[in-house]
């Protein structure tokens, strides 16, 4: 049918370009890659023969290309709202209290010292109160009983020796380099922050961290607030996301889908009963459900079904009766004819007792009732084939006998026009199974009208075979045959000039009861001509009575004509036996 | 090609549905129910805040008094145990003998000066001068300073320089660490280790290093594994036994309500019997205590359930083990006219039991909380006599000899008491019946005037007033394993010039009231066998003898004309409780 000529589909169709499957050779690189390359454009092919043909598909492609754009662009935005809130909120709560600690270091550091008291280290028995007697003690001390395992603090002192203190299991790695410099040149008031790992003692992986800087009397300190409880959040809420955007966009897919199978399924129902009704099973007719669009569709299907099939019906009747009508004719035409014809016969047999005008009258009107009584016969044998009757006498024949009785019955006339015939038949017997009568017959009016046609150029009449087939090839080089007419040539009736005057004296059935011969022995009757180069008709016959023919020995196109015409480069593409067995079944 | 726009369509009515749903979402709530409001919880609640010094290497062209500042404080650093950093201020020889467990010193009000002013020397010398406060012994046992002795510190480092840059050559063993130093660095604990028959449980006293990489609790279950301290080495045991060590320690987890304690496969052999089983589960529970509060423990072995059965410790089946043995509501007894009363405000009854002729009583010591015997000195000091609960049960002559000490009873129902048989000749005597004392050994005490002899209530721990020549001194020992030596005994309370101990009275298991008499004044103070000092002295005027139980049981005293006072501490004042010829107030043991 409708198969796009695909480069990758007819390759793997030719099974010679293998190697030879019994010895397992190695395949080379270049044959693997060409494999491959083989492999992957059928699968191509598939693909897009596929989209090609669903719609469904494509609806549903289409769907989830632009709701996984829609939900990727909304779920990017979302994510970047709550990030930013959760991350400002952590940072707005840090930086207070970060603040309130650094008031408080700042109290500390900046009251009287401690008056060393007395001193000992069993004065701290609830060891829930430290008292140290260094304020950055004290400090430290205070925040890391406010933190509290919140936080982590970091006091660094770059001036004086022995004052760096650290909370619970903060590593002092922890305080990037970048911010140390940032808190030495902070205004008043400011808080540099950053984000950073946060590194503790004894564990090796970090945690991700907001470190907030301050600098007090040569104190620096740093605070870190893991992040890891955030970041867990954030993690949660982006795989969250991700799991209903996906569900979204299958959702979506789901519904597009439904949606298509809805309206394609009546929309295929209807495809199949048109295919139906196109291969004439006219009482094809398609289920009206509701009363929506699809329903309408089918129910106007219907009607022009039924229309159709009223009219197709009507035709036929009409047809029937004018073929009935020819017949009835020429059966009912052959017997006054013959009592014309008898008396004809007396007038011309007596014509030399007649003045020469009247045997001229004698003459001519036996020539005419010959003409008439053959057209009357190619009439009946036409309407044979209309009602069906035509029957084959199948004997396998040698096709060369065929040839040489038809081209021996032609040659009177030939003499006659001065043409020649040129035979090119095969050496060795090429048998087939045929009505040799009929196929004697087609080859008759080939030859007869390439004489009449060919202006006393040479014919030449080739045979030819394969395995399958035979195929008969007339040549003539005269006027030729204008675009279109290859097929209007087999018509009934049909001259090409209509103004030209029958000189052989046809009947204008000829080869329109040849192509039913033809038709009848499964074979095919075929024309070609160029205005000026001359015509070429190719019959092509199977060699066993009902197989069905594949293609034909002979080109139908002349190899000289083709070889010009490749020549000059006008490509235009010979006709592949398929197309031409389509035009045939017409 | 119908199905395009109605799936756009769709597709805007899903979002429009889900902006609209999403919107819905995000009000808050302005009503509703009342609900607890509960805190983040903490990341690790066996953890608790601390403050560590961040050690610093040298920095370069340092002055020599500015490195051993800097070498004091990295090695008051705790993060790592072999004090890497502080080993980057000694020269190449000193890094090798130098080592931070040989010792450490807890110093006060601590300066360093150096002697050789100028940098253009090759050598100098740097002085740590303070004031000393006390010793860590390798066991994490704090020893406070000798008061006696003169505490003046001074340590001497000497400094080359290497590459130009000054460092220490030489350098005094083992850390030397600030009062602030050690308070950030070492935590006190309290071990328990059982003692006697594994019935009961005896404080020691700890102080566990902070060490970040590992948990306090880790810390504090491997330090209980090493065992007792010096002074509780012969009087108590561990129910871990002697193939558990500090190794065996895998992790300290908490899982929910459950402590998990991880131990190797050792500590399934130490549990084998139910005996030691149940002594080593009061020994973590109560070693625990202030790190799990009320939380359930349980015991794996390897990361998985103890074998034969989880192993779960709930901390309340574990109290019967309470060193103190008594608590607060403890009642006390007295004696008025050689009859014995209960202290009590609505009763003035004497109680039924010690019957017989009434006699010269000066010294009770009450049994148990029952008062199941109870033990008086007679006046003179020669007889002990000991009465039962049961009503009308006469007196027994327990011990007789010459200048007994008032009696004291242990948990185990052994009477104790010292004789003296005259000067610096004391002989420590325990009965378990009438008339059959049993000789105890105690060197340290045999050749002193013993006055008072205290078993606390933990059966282990004797506080001693004895006098050597030098003066009264309380000393505190303990009593070995098989009861028969009073051993590691050392002083509590020195003696001073013009003082008397009047009388000692156990609080708790490990805090001593100790009455001091000078000449003009009385004071009673609250003495830490463990720590040292930790009350600012009461005055006590009056007051000959004193008896306490676990707070908040007040204190009770007997004057010298015939009352009981009670220490009311709100009105921070002795409020009398009865009196006419009232004397001699006793709470239960101690």
């Amino acid at each position: 049918m409708a198969t796009a000529p695909l480069p990758g589909s007819s390759g793997p169709a030719r099974p010679g370009g293998r190697p030879k499957p019994k010895k397992k050779t190695r395949r080379t690189p270049r044959q693997i890659v060409r494999g491959v390359r083989r492999r992957a454009r059928r699968a191509a092919g598939r693909v897009r023969r596929v989209w090609r043909r669903s719609l469904q598909l494509r609806v549903v492609t289409s769907t989830l290309m632009i709701s996984m754009t829609v939900v990727a662009v909304l779920g990017f935005f979302l994510w970047q709202m709550i990030d930013t809130a959760i991350l400002r909120g952590r940072l707005d709560s840090a930086t207070a209290e970060a603040r309130a600690n650094v008031t408080t270091v700042e109290s500390y550091l900046n009251q009287p010292l401690a008056t060393p008291g007395k001193q000992t280290p069993s004065s701290q028995a609830d060891d829930s109160e430290l008292i140290f007697t260094s304020p950055v003690d004290q400090a430290a001390n205070a925040l890391t009983t406010r933190a509290d395992g919140r936080y982590s603090v970091v006091i660094l002192n770059a001036g004086q020796v022995g004052q760096d203190r650290g909370t619970n299991d903060v590593d002092s790695r922890s305080v990037p380099q970048k911010l140390r410099d940032t808190v030495y040149r902070a205004k008043d008031g400011e808080t540099p922050a950053q984000y950073t790992p946060l590194y503790y003692v004894g564990r090796t992986e970090a945690v991700p961290a907001l470190a907030l800087g301050a600098l007090v009397d040569g104190y620096e300190i740093y605070h870190f607030f893991p992040l890891d409880d955030d970041v867990k959040t954030l993690s949660a809420v982006q795989q969250w996301l991700f799991v209903v955007g996906v569900a979204l966009v299958l959702l979506l897919a789901a519904v597009a889908s439904l949606v298509t199978r809805q309206v394609v399924t009546p929309v295929r129902l209807t495809r199949q009963a048109a295919e139906r009704l196109a291969a004439g099973r006219l009482e094809e007719r398609l289920k009206v459900r509701g009363e929506d669009d699809l329903a309408r569709l089918a129910a106007s299907f219907n009607e022009m079904a039924s229309n159709l099939a009223l009219k197709i019906h009507q035709l036929e009747e009409l047809s029937q009766v004018q073929r009935q009508f020819v017949s009835d004719v020429s059966h009912e035409l052959r017997t006054p004819l013959t009592t014309v014809r008898m008396a004809a016969d007396l007038l011309y047999e007596s014509r030399e007792e007649f003045d020469p005008a009247t045997a001229r009258a004698a003459e001519l009107m036996q020539n005419q009732l010959e003409r008439f009584e053959s057209m009357l016969a190619d009439l009946l044998e036409i309407s044979r084939y209309d009602a069906g009757a035509a029957t084959l006498d199948i004997d396998s024949v040698d096709m060369r006998d065929v040839v040489l009785r038809a081209v021996g019955d032609s040659q009177p006339l030939a003499e006659r026009r001065a043409t020649r015939l040129d035979l090119r038949l095969p050496g060795e017997p090429c048998m087939a199974e045929v009505d040799s009568r009929r196929v004697e017959r087609i080859l008759r009016n080939l030859l007869f009208n390439a004489i009449e046609h060919g202006e006393g150029r040479d014919i030449v009449v080739a045979l030819g075979a394969d395995r399958d087939a035979v195929a008969v090839a007339v040549r003539d080089h005269g006027v030729g045959l204008k675009p279109g007419e290859e097929n209007m040539v087999f018509d009934r009736f049909w001259r090409a000039d209509p103004s030209r005057a029958r000189t052989i004296g046809g009947t204008g059935l000829g080869l329109a009861i040849s192509r039913e011969d033809a038709m009848l022995h499964g074979g095919w009757l075929q024309a070609w001509g160029i205005p000026g180069e001359g015509s070429q008709f190719r019959l092509s016959l199977p060699r066993q009575a009902g197989a069905e023919l594949r293609g034909s020995p002979l080109p139908l196109v002349p190899p000289e004509i083709e070889m010009r015409r490749t020549w000059r480069g006008h490509a235009t593409p010979v006709l592949s036996p398929a197309v031409e067995g389509a035009f045939d079944a017409d | 090609m119908r199905t395009r726009p109605s799936t756009a369509a769709l597709c805007a009515l899903v979002m429009a549905a889900l902006a609209v749903a999403s919107s819905a979402c995000s009000t808050v709530r302005t009503g509703g129910n009342i609900f607890t409001a509960r805190g983040p919880g903490k990341n690790d609640p066996l953890s608790q805040p601390y403050v560590r010094m961040l050690p610093a290497p040298p920095k370069p062209n340092a002055l020599p008094t500015e490195i051993v500042s800097g070498f004091l404080a990295a090695a008051a650093s705790f993060d790592d145990p072999l004090r890497t950093v502080a080993k980057q201020y000694l020269t190449g020889d000193a890094q090798r003998t130098w080592s931070p467990f040989d010792a450490v010193m807890i110093y006060d009000q601590g300066e360093v000066k150096t002697d050789t002013p100028g940098d253009d020397l090759t050598q100098a010398h740097v002085t740590l001068k303070g004031v000393k406060l006390g010793e860590l012994d390798g066991d994490s046992h704090y020893v406070p300073r000798d008061a006696s002795a003169s505490n003046d510190l001074s340590r001497g480092f000497t400094l080359v320089r290497v590459r130009g840059q000054w460092r220490i050559s030489t350098a005094p063993a083992g850390l030397l660490l600030s009062n602030d130093d050690f308070k950030r660095a070492y935590r006190s604990f309290d071990l328990y280790f059982a003692a006697g028959d594994l019935e009961g449980l005896v404080i020691d006293q700890v102080w566990v290093p902070i060490n970040p990489s590992q948990g306090l609790a880790k810390s504090l279950v491997q330090r209980l594994l090493a065992g007792p301290t010096t002074p509780l080495q012969d009087a108590v045991e561990s129910a871990f036994g002697g193939d558990v060590d500090v190794s065996d320690v895998n992790d300290v987890t908490v899982e929910g309500d459950t402590v998990v304690v991880d131990f190797t496969s050792d500590v399934v052999d130490s549990a084998r019997v139910a005996r030691y089983k149940r002594a080593l589960s009061a020994q973590l529970s109560w070693t625990l205590k202030p790190l799990t509060e009320s939380r359930r423990i349980e015991v794996r072995v390897n990361g998985e359930q103890f074998p034969g059965g989880p192993f779960i410790i709930a901390p309340r089946d574990y109290q019967g083990y309470d060193p103190d043995v008594v608590d607060a509501s403890a009642q006390a007894l007295y004696l008025r006219q050689g009859r014995l009363y209960v202290i009590d405000k609505d009763k003035d009854e004497p109680l039924s039991a010690g019957a017989g002729p009434a006699r010269q009583l000066t010294s009770l010591a009450v049994s148990d909380r029952s008062f199941s015997r109870v033990a008086a000195l007679e006046k003179g000091g020669g007889r002990i006599w000991v009465t039962g609960a049961a009503p009308g049960s006469p007196w027994e002559r327990w011990l007789e000899a010459p200048g007994l000490t008032p009696p004291s009873w242990d948990r185990h129902g052994d009477l104790w008491s010292v004789s003296r048989a005259g000067p610096r000749r004391s002989q420590v005597l325990r009965a378990r019946e009438a008339s059959r004392p049993v000789p105890v050994s105690a060197p340290d005490l045999e050749p002193t005037d013993v006055t008072a002899f205290r078993v606390a209530r933990d059966g282990v721990r004797v506080a001693v007033v004895s006098d050597d020549g030098h003066g009264q001194q309380v000393l505190v020992g303990a009593i070995t394993k098989s009861r028969t030596e009073v051993r590691n005994v050392r002083t509590l309370v020195p003696a001073q010039a013009g003082q008397e101990i009047a009388d000692i009275a156990w609080r708790d298991a490990s805090t001593l009231l100790v009455l001091t008499r000078s000449k003009n004044d009385r004071q009673l103070t609250a003495v830490s066998v463990t720590q040292g000092v930790t009350d600012t002295p009461r005055s006590a005027a009056r007051i000959e003898t004193i008896t306490a139980a676990p707070e908040p049981a007040p204190v009770l005293a007997g004057t010298s004309d015939g009352q009981v006072l009670m220490w009311d501490t709100q009105k921070r004042q002795w409020t009398p409780l009865e009196k006419n010829g009232a004397s001699a107030p006793m709470y239960p043991l101690g």
